[in-house]
């Protein structure tokens, strides 16, 4: 039996061959025989035990259940890996120098500021040298190195370009947001800083690419798209939205938003 | 048993969609039992089987707002279906086996010939499960959606994401193994000259 004698007696269970090809099927022996032993096994396959009836109304009114629970309310049993914004990461490993002495030049000046006061408001001496003299060191450093975000159209249609990031962008993404997936606490609150912050497709794609290295994660995915590789927050124009990071049927690796089910991010293979 | 719902799934649908809970629980009941089939093939066994619908239901019920359309409902439910059940099965597997009992049971004396026809019933439905867990995830599920989901070619290709072409190939392969396989199960522990024997993918 080859693999044409194969497609003809699988066709010819279907129905699907054309005039041509039922002829030859039906002049081919192998091929009648080959339909017999695809129609016991399709007999087989159906014959399955009926479901408990019970068991069925559970089911269903447990699912019904659901409905009264937003579709958010699933994320907290979904293992997330702990914090390290990516952006941060950059800085550290670039600026991390700079910003150190530039802190100790803050703490010095500080120090002298205190004691040509007299200590009596030297808190608040202090913190106003450090921010005028140190904006680098105390402003968030998401703030400048976050990319332009693409419109939602953009998002929602999957074709946000892939942002320019560097190699060690990537790297950082991949060591940052790759954990493995261990549980954390309190996944849903937006502000909370115990899971992932991806600022990229880069960045997406790092932490999909970490993940294969991981036991795959079990569950379906709460918006029915793809296969789930973990969860994370994406920031969509600065804020960090909480999103589920699947792999598309395609290979395609994809943020998508839990509270809207759209994709907000999305990396070819 | 509440009664037939005579409305079409589009419509069951849209009034879920807008917040009908009646014709969200007669949409679950319509296609629960096809559901459960695709679980109970892809998964295995009837207790992963009744986990993977618990959960194919759930994400149906969490996600029935998003569904937009563009495929029929059934094919969508069934793509849900087919990933909660080799979810299933793949957790499965990672399980240790402490032994190998099949869980639909199977009694050891049969008393009467009732009993030995269940027996008969009870051992086919484990060989073509046997049969089933030889064969490759990607053959399976679509031998699945053809064979117990009804869907065709096309609702296959769109539920798996893959091209039609290689839904017929993984189709057409997948019934020659599990028939190979299903043959060679007879020849070892029934009258094997009441059954083709020796499936040519088996021969090496």
């Amino acid at each position: 039996m080859n693999d044409d004698q194969r497609l003809l007696a699988s066709g010819a269970l279907d129905g699907t061959l054309t005039t041509d090809e039922r002829a030859r099927a039906v002049a081919d022996p192998d091929v009648v025989a080959e339909i017999a032993r695809y129609q016991a096994v399709r007999d087989a396959l159906r014959d399955t035990p009926a479901p408990d009836p019970d068991q069925r109304d559970a089911v269903i009114a447990a699912a019904l259940a659901a409905l009264d629970s937003a579709p958010a309310a699933a994320v907290p049993s979904i293992p997330v890996a702990p914090v390290v914004p990516l952006a941060r990461r950059r800085h550290r490993r670039w600026y991390g120098p700079v910003l150190a002495a530039a802190a100790a030049v803050v703490v010095i000046a500080g120090g002298v500021v205190v004691l040509n006061r007299g200590g009596a408001d030297d808190s608040d001496s202090a913190s106003l040298v450090a921010e005028d003299e140190a904006p680098a060191a105390t402003a968030s450093p998401l703030s400048a190195s976050v990319p332009a975000p693409a419109s939602a159209a953009d998002r929602a249609a999957g074709a946000i370009p892939e942002a320019p990031a560097a190699p060690a962008e990537a790297d950082d993404a991949a060591s940052s947001a790759t954990a493995p997936p261990t549980g954390g606490a309190g996944a849903t609150d937006a502000t909370s800083a115990d899971v992932v912050v991806l600022d990229s497709p880069a960045a997406l794609a790092a932490f999909a690419a970490d993940a294969a290295d991981h036991p795959p994660l079990d569950g379906i995915t709460a918006c029915g798209q793809g296969r789930l590789v973990g969860t994370a927050r994406y920031r969509v124009d600065g804020r960090p939205v909480p999103v589920e990071v699947v792999r598309l049927d395609g290979g395609d690796i994809a943020a998508i938003a839990l509270d809207s089910c759209t994709v907000v991010a999305r990396m070819p293979p | 048993m509440p009664p037939l719902d005579r409305r079409d799934d589009v419509t069951l649908v849209r009034e879920a969609q807008g917040g009908d809970r009646d014709a969200l629980d007669a949409l679950l009941r319509r296609h629960y039992d096809r559901v459960h089939a695709v679980c109970r093939r892809i998964a295995g066994s009837t207790r992963d089987a009744d986990d993977a619908t618990q959960e194919a239901m759930i994400s149906i019920v969490r996600s029935i707002a998003r569904f937009d359309g563009r495929s029929a409902f059934s094919t969508w439910i069934y793509r849900i279906a087919t990933n909660a059940a080799l979810d299933e099965l793949r957790r499965r597997k990672r399980r240790p086996q402490l032994h190998a009992v099949d869980d639909d049971g199977r009694p050891h004396e049969a008393a009467d010939p009732a009993a030995e026809r269940r027996l008969d019933a009870v051992a086919d439905r484990q060989s073509i499960d046997e049969a089933l867990d030889a064969l490759p995830e990607d053959f399976r599920a679509a031998v699945v959606l053809r064979d117990v989901a009804d869907l065709d070619y096309a609702e296959i290709a769109e539920a798996l994401g893959i091209p039609v072409g290689t839904v017929k190939s993984r189709i057409a392969r997948g019934r020659g193994q599990l028939a190979g396989l299903l043959a060679d199960d007879a020849g070892n522990h029934d009258d094997p000259a009441g059954r083709p024997t020796g499936g040519p993918d088996r021969t090496p």
